[in-house]
């Protein structure tokens, strides 16, 4: 009997806890946030939106050390990459560029899978996005346009940089047959560009006040006239492809044939920009003066000017990563400085009209400066120009000593970027907020005068456009070019109203012109500036500060090594 | 190994275990051979004991006894090569976070590595047990010692078992002991002329002007102007030459044949290096640490069938500390250069600048005090019902334990102005204010705790049929465990079996099993089988040996199987997706920010455990009639299944973190050697030395790595944790050097800067040149040399620790003169100048962070190899004749000393601990009774 009565009680205590293992090691609920609960309320899925917003925007400010952050190029800016500028030390990536010393390997300006993680974000939220319960239809079509455009914006980013990309409009799974080849170039312009039709019904025509910054009509017009822009030019629109290839490559690189009509849809699409602007409270600013519109364009952020900025970063701080690899040395936290080489200013008019010939050398350093474009001292400080009312005059040339003064004067190019520098920027303000222009205004008139040329030759809207951008700057007009004339023209004119804003970087390579001596190749020349007794003006001398390496292949980026190891894709010719 | 000690002492080692004896003194780590006929002595294995000739498996021990006298307050400080296979790095030494770590051969896993520990059968952290309560320490090593814990084996176990009472005359014991404790050694920095000098230089060398003028210089070499050009070593300012500790301990334990105890009350005082501090703990405080450890294992036999036994483990742990924390007090005692400005200015205040606020000195005086209250509490209940009724040898057995441990905190802390003393114009003294001083703020807020509930229930069936025997034990268990802050608890659930079956004494069979799961996995995919196979041939027993008298003892053993680890790393459920905080972004006009929410990585719905496939070969045995012991191991574990993500063969456009999958594999080898001498005893002499060396190498076989361009940066094929880095070969010449060199693009270089090799060829110098440099932080080797003399009643007691084949890597102010406001070591005095080009052995010195010098390179790496005196003991036990007239069994007076020398390659620093609270050197006297 006595062993009975343990029995029980054993077998009491092993059902007691052997009842409450069923489930024993299941997870409880918890606070876990899943797809759907972002997906479950309209609040929620626009935080996501927003994040979709911050890996999809361009920005041409430097952030970081890497690749991968957006912005520049790793420790500068792309304007150093090309004729416009040239780093003042020989570490950062764009000075690796400018030495042909990046490959497949390393590529310091961009990260491939990078662009993806943001077309993944956009894609799942145009799934997802109509099964949110608590919002309008209305509102949902206009958050998936949304999505949609930023989708449309990164494949641009991809196509300018690798040509014809892997597709991917949906979300992929691990599970899936990831094997997706590259699509043509051809596919991707025509996807993009369906995109920002597919967008644009849906969105207003602008976006004003607390507002600001998301994606409006013009957004999705600008975008599209820059795409077709690209297509319709020498780099894309050809019948031979940049280096010698087979068919099948030519095709992922670049149309492989040649169509004048797309030049024409250029001209369309950027005269669509235009005509829209009106209706979304978007103009050119002209109300400063010719000496100062400019400047109040690129210092002022997110103004009427601005299409759509970005807006992300918010304040930089003075000893931020973007000052310190802008701003001069010896000016706040800058570290060495973007020197602006002789190559570009060169391309700065005469005040009067025409080009101002530099010679070898010359006592009136003073004299050629002054003479320029009114854009040249609101976008260079050179010996002598005013950096701030805080810092005061630059000081840019070679003392007696032959040591450099405060502000070097033995480097580069010989005077400093001070585009996106602004003078606000002081020990006091210890900063300033700059929001970087994904589009402006300003560069559709360009757009439109440079595709209608090629379409249709000088016409009067060609003059039109390009004189509006003139005189805005207080610049002559232009008259009676030949449709070549007209296109150096044409180039010139982007060249100076677009510096610094990563135009010219992408531009000499679908004009395929980097190649040409003294844009991306050969020599690359400075101004070294010596004080004359006895008199305020400055000698003037112009060296070859760098000798410059440029392969035809570069007209298009590699893929990174990373993936073409993994056997889907197929390398760019060349590399 | 061991083994072998005097008839006289042997007697006293019997099952129930005993607890002081000399006997301990002569015994040295572990115990595979015990120097016993008894074949019933009892070892623990998995889940029970086992006969000790009747193990198959790689164990390895050590006794309470011998951790007693390394005299560490934190228990698991006495193990530093004391068992062979485990390795136990040294971390800080602040009192109350001494633990150091641990892993035990090797490692074979690059994701999760923990130990698992269980305290007398459950799950639970031993370091701050006391050494008096610890009958053994074992470590399970093989698949056949490890199968039984299944998914969680595979890094390892270790089998903490505690003091039990026996059946006899009460014994009561009481052990006092009281020590000083010093830094065993401390970074050294240069003085303020010295330091002044360098800076100007390092600012001439980048093209700037002196900060110092000749006048500085010579008042800090004068050393006469305390207030405008100080020289303050901050270790002198801030510490104590040395701290006190002690320890008592009382032990009672008896019994009779229906109830046995062991009871126990061990107190621990230990105290910090910090000087001035108010002992009331009112204003500020030392480091103190105060435990207090109790103790209750009962056993009862409630009838002839049923026993039981009630296991209660408490602690109590107050912790009191400077308001401001160990890392901060000292990070700026290593940083704060000497010259930056005096301890205290004239009117007493503390001194500082707007870049040094954290005065050292005002970080320990004047932050107030923070005190941390810990309570833990361990309670096992176990029953045990013999089922003889039903056929002799079987029982059941059914064990619950709670083990709980809570913390909260009573912080009473404040905040301290710096001033910092300028002259004006006029040459008065002004006081530049930074900071401020606030009152005190109390918060007693923060808590923290953990929880366990553990249950088994168990079936053993032990018989002996004439020269057959068969051991069995069947096994069901669960547990729980609730860390706060993490709103899902850990949860394990399975069974386990072990079959042991011998014949005649010499031919030994085992086959084990864990199934079991985890709750980290998903429905339908949590369980999993792991069994192990062995066998044990005891030669010596053969009659082919009996004739060869030189073999006291010989066993072969050999073991096979597989275990599995749970703790695969990354997070936490990895078959559900999650979304996490992301960028955000700005919108409007005022560019407000509005938060982002991202996609987490993927999931893997088919997630599972590592899979470790282990072989073990071993031999022990006891020659010359057991004055020479010798154990050998020999291990092959190839680990599978280990996670990575497929970062190296999914396209990157699929724009997501990718799942972690199992995928990884790494194997393992090594062995474990033991040899032991034990002399006789002659004119009441005798003396031991036992030696062990242990060698553990890893090598990735595979973990998903991306293809990469140059084969030498593959991490695949190399050792977990094996360091990276440039290859420095020398410094740059001159600016034509620069130029005829690869170009170093990690900031610009001068010359004077590390010159690094260009592996590829492609003219520059980047993270495509760096190569595999030295070896892992984890030794490969670990040695350990006791060493021991007995004359009459003095015994003298040493024990060596060596490791080797591990690498150090440099770096922060303690070698980075300058870098981040710091100071500068005296190596920084063998700087690059144009004139020393051809002697330094150090960059030329830049004021500013210098990218392309202060980065993994060859250069900062040092070879962490080091040999220890860690721990030595003189001892003189009273003779027995003297105490039986007081009525006292034992009476021994001590002295010993711990950490007593390091002989190693860093010389500047310890090599176990570069930085922070450095680890202790202590001397202590102590005194043992037993009634």
């Amino acid at each position: 009997m006595q062993q009975v009565k343990y029995y029980i009680i054993l077998s009491l205590l092993l059902g007691a806890f052997f009842s409450c293992t069923r489930d024993f090691l299941e997870k409880p609920p918890s606070v876990d946030i899943t797809e759907d609960t972002i997906f479950s309320k309209i609040r929620n899925a626009e935080t996501f939106l927003y994040d979709v917003y911050s890996n999809s925007m361009p920005s041409g400010l430097p952030t970081g050390w890497s690749n991968s952050t957006s912005g520049g190029i790793v420790a500068g800016v792309l304007a150093a990459a090309c004729d416009e500028g040239d780093i003042a030390d020989s570490w950062p990536g764009a000075n690796r560029f400018n030495e042909g010393q990046w490959d497949a390997n390393d590529n310091p300006e961009d990260d491939f899978s990078t662009h993806y993680k943001a077309i993944r974000k956009a894609n799942i939220f145009m799934e997802r996005i109509d099964g949110v319960p608590d919002a309008s239809g209305e509102y949902k079509t206009q958050l998936k346009a949304e999505a949609r455009f930023l989708r449309a914006l990164q494949y641009f980013e991809l196509v300018k940089r690798y040509g014809g990309v892997p597709i991917v409009d949906r979300r992929l799974l691990n599970s899936d047959n990831l094997k997706l080849p590259r699509n043509k170039l051809e596919d991707c312009i025509n996807f993009i560009v369906s995109d920002c039709d597919a967008a644009l019904g849906a969105l207003p025509a602008a976006q004003e006040g607390f507002l600001r910054g998301r994606i409006s009509k013009g957004a999705v017009l600008a975008l599209k006239s820059r795409v077709l822009l690209y297509a319709a030019s020498p780099l894309f629109n050809s019948a031979t492809a940049y280096v010698a290839t087979t068919d099948a490559t030519a095709t992922l690189v670049g149309y492989h044939n040649y169509d004048a009509a797309r030049w024409q849809k250029a001209a369309d699409a950027a005269k669509a920009v235009l005509d829209w602007a009106p209706t979304g409270s978007c103009r050119l600013i002209t109300e400063f003066g010719v000496d100062n519109n400019y400047e109040y364009v690129w210092s002022q952020p997110d103004n009427a000017e601005i299409i759509l900025a970005n807006k992300s970063n918010g304040r930089w701080g003075i000893y931020g990563d973007y000052f310190n690899f802008t701003m001069p040395v010896n000016i706040y936290g800058g570290w060495y400085g973007i020197s602006v080489p002789m190559n570009f200013v060169k391309l700065y008019e005469k005040k009067t009209g025409g080009a101002q010939i530099w010679p070898q050398s010359g006592d009136n350093a003073n004299a050629m400066y002054a003479s320029l474009d009114p854009r040249f001292a609101q976008s260079v400080g050179y010996n002598g120009a005013s950096w701030n009312s805080e810092i005061g005059a630059v000081q840019m040339y070679i003392k007696p000593d032959g040591k450099p003064a405060l502000h070097g004067g033995d480097r580069g190019g010989g005077q400093w970027m001070h585009k996106f520098l602004p003078r606000s920027v002081t020990w006091s303000t210890y900063g300033a907020t700059i929001n970087w222009p994904v589009f402006r205004l300003a560069e559709f008139y360009l757009n439109y005068a440079e595709a209608l040329n090629e379409a249709q030759g000088p016409v009067a809207e060609v003059y039109t456009a390009v004189n509006t951008i003139r005189a805005r700057s207080g610049m002559p007009a232009l008259s009676g070019k030949s449709k070549e004339e007209m296109r150096m023209a044409i180039r010139n004119e982007r060249a100076i109203e677009l510096a610094f804003e990563e135009h010219r970087y992408w531009d000499v390579r679908r004009w395929k012109i980097a190649g040409d001596e003294g844009v991306m190749n050969g020599k690359m020349y400075g101004l070294r500036l010596k004080p004359i007794d006895g008199s305020s003006e400055f000698h003037f001398e112009q060296v070859v500060f760098e000798q410059r390496v440029w392969n035809d292949k570069m007209y298009l980026y590699p893929f990174p090594n990373t993936e073409i190891y993994k056997q889907y894709i197929v390398q760019n010719p060349g590399w | 190994m061991n083994c072998i000690y005097k008839l006289r002492t042997t007697a006293l080692l019997t099952v129930t275990g005993t607890l002081f004896s000399l006997a301990a003194l002569a015994q040295s780590a572990t115990d595979t051979v015990p120097a016993t006929a008894d074949t019933t002595l009892q070892v623990p294995v998995a889940y029970g004991e086992q006969p000790w000739w009747k193990v198959t498996g790689a164990y390895g021990r050590v006794n309470g006894s011998v951790l007693r006298k390394s005299a560490a307050a934190t228990l698991s400080n006495g193990l530093y090569g004391r068992i062979p296979g485990l390795t136990v790095m040294q971390g800080n030494g602040e009192p109350g976070y001494d633990a150091p770590s641990m892993a035990i051969r090797g490692l074979s896993s690059y994701r999760g590595a923990g130990l698992l520990i269980f305290v007398d059968g459950f799950e639970s952290p031993f370091d701050q047990l006391a050494a008096d309560e610890i009958e053994t320490i074992t470590v399970l090593k093989d698949a056949a010692a490890t199968a039984m814990y299944g998914i969680r084996g595979a890094n390892g176990v270790l089998l903490v078992t505690t003091k039990r009472g026996f059946s006899g005359k009460p014994k009561i014991s009481f052990r006092a002991q009281t020590g000083f404790q010093r830094p065993q050694r401390l970074p050294e920095f240069l003085g303020s002329y010295d330091y002044a000098t360098l800076y100007n230089e390092a600012l001439r060398n980048e093209g700037k002007t002196d900060k110092y003028s000749p006048a500085d210089l010579e008042a800090y070499k004068n050393g006469n102007d305390k207030y405008f050009h100080p020289d303050v070593n901050w270790y002198d300012e801030v510490l104590k030459k040395s701290a006190p500790m002690s320890e008592y301990n009382l032990n009672l334990s008896g019994g009779n044949s229906n109830a046995t105890y062991f009871v126990s009350l061990n107190v621990l005082k230990n105290t910090g290096l910090y000087k001035n501090t108010d002992s009331k703990r009112e204003e500020n405080s030392n480091a103190n640490f105060l435990r207090y450890n109790f103790r209750s294992n009962v056993d009862i036999k409630v009838t002839k069938r049923l026993s039981t036994s009630l296991d209660l483990a408490g602690r109590v742990e107050d912790r009191s500390y400077p308001g401001a924390g160990a890392p901060e007090i000292w990070g700026n005692m290593m940083l704060i250069p000497p010259n930056a400005f005096p301890v205290r200015n004239p009117d007493n205040s503390y001194g500082g600048t707007s870049v040094y606020r954290g005065n050292p000195v005002g970080l320990v005086l004047g932050r107030g005090v923070a005190t941390t209250h810990a309570r833990a509490l361990q309670a096992t209940m176990r029953f045990s019902y013999s089922l003889d009724q039903v056929t002799p040898g079987l029982k059941a057995g059914a064990a619950v334990s709670f083990n709980n441990w809570f913390q909260g905190n009573d912080d009473k802390t404040k905040q301290f102005a710096v001033f910092q003393l300028l002259k004006d114009p006029a040459g008065d003294t002004i006081y530049n204010k930074f900071g401020d001083n606030t009152s005190i703020a109390q918060n007693d807020g923060v808590n923290d705790q953990w929880r366990r509930t553990n249950t088994q229930f168990t079936l053993t069936y032990n018989r002996t049929f004439g020269e057959h025997s068969i051991d069995a034990l069947a096994l069901y268990q669960q547990d729980v465990y609730t860390i706060s802050g993490n709103n899902v608890p850990y949860a394990h659930q399975g069974t386990a079996g072990r079959v042991t079956y011998a014949y005649k004494r010499k031919y030994i069979g085992e086959f084990s099993f864990g199934y079991n799961g985890s709750e980290n996995f998903p429905k339908g995919r949590r369980f999993g089988f792991f069994p192990a196979v062995s066998a044990g041939w005891i030669l010596s027993e053969e009659q082919f040996l009996q004739q060869a008298q030189w073999i006291s003892f010989l066993k072969l053993r050999a073991s096979y199987g597989q275990v599995g680890n749970d703790q695969v790393g990354g997070r936490r459920f990895p078959y559900k997706q999650y979304y996490n905080g992301g960028a955000g972004y700005y919108f409007g006009t005022d560019n407000r920010y509005a938060g982002g929410m991202d996609e987490g990585s993927l999931a893997n719905p088919d997630i599972t455990w590592e899979k470790d496939r282990r072989a073990n070969i071993g031999i022990d045995a006891s020659l010359l009639r057991n004055r020479v012991t010798l154990a050998f191991d020999f291990f092959d574990e190839k680990r599978k299944d280990i996670l990575a993500e497929r970062y190296g063969a999914i396209p990157g456009y699929i724009g997501v973190g990718l799942p972690a999958e199992n995928v990884g594999s790494v194997r393992n080898r090594g062995f474990e050697l033991q040899l032991g001498y034990q002399s006789e005893v002659k004119r009441s002499f005798s003396y031991f030395a036992s030696a062990s060396a242990a060698f553990a190498r890893n090598k990735i076989l595979y973990m998903a790595e991306a293809q990469q361009p140059y084969t030498y940066l593959n991490r695949t094929g190399q050792s977990i944790g094996q360091p990276f880095g440039l290859q420095a070969i020398g410094f740059f010449k001159d600016e034509a050097d620069i130029s005829a060199s690869p170009q170093q693009i990690f900031a610009p270089v001068k010359p004077g800067d590390i010159k690094y090799k260009d592996q590829n060829g492609d003219n520059i110098i980047d993270i495509y040149d760096e190569v595999a440099i030295g070896k892992p932080l984890l030794p490969e080797w670990t040695f350990g040399l006791h060493l021991g003399v007995q004359y009459k009643g003095f015994d003298l007691d040493a024990f060596f620790q060596g490791v080797a084949n591990r690498s150090v890597m440099l770096s922060g102010p303690l070698v980075w003169a300058f870098v981040n406001d710091a100071k500068a070591a005296p190596i920084a005095m063998g700087r690059w100048t144009p004139e020393t080009a051809a002697t330094a052995t150090y960059p030329r010195l830049t004021t500013a962070a210098n990218d392309n010098n202060y980065r993994s390179s060859d250069f900062w790496q040092r070879n962490g190899s080091f040999v220890k005196l860690r721990n030595i003991e003189l001892g003189y036990t009273f003779p027995t004749s003297l105490l039986s007239r007081i009525r006292m069994q034992q009476l021994r007076v001590y002295v010993n000393a711990v950490n007593v020398f390091s002989l190693d390659h860093i010389h500047f620093a310890d090599p176990e601990t570069l930085s922070g609270y450095p680890a202790m050197r202590s001397v202590n006297a102590g005194i043992r009774v037993q009634l």
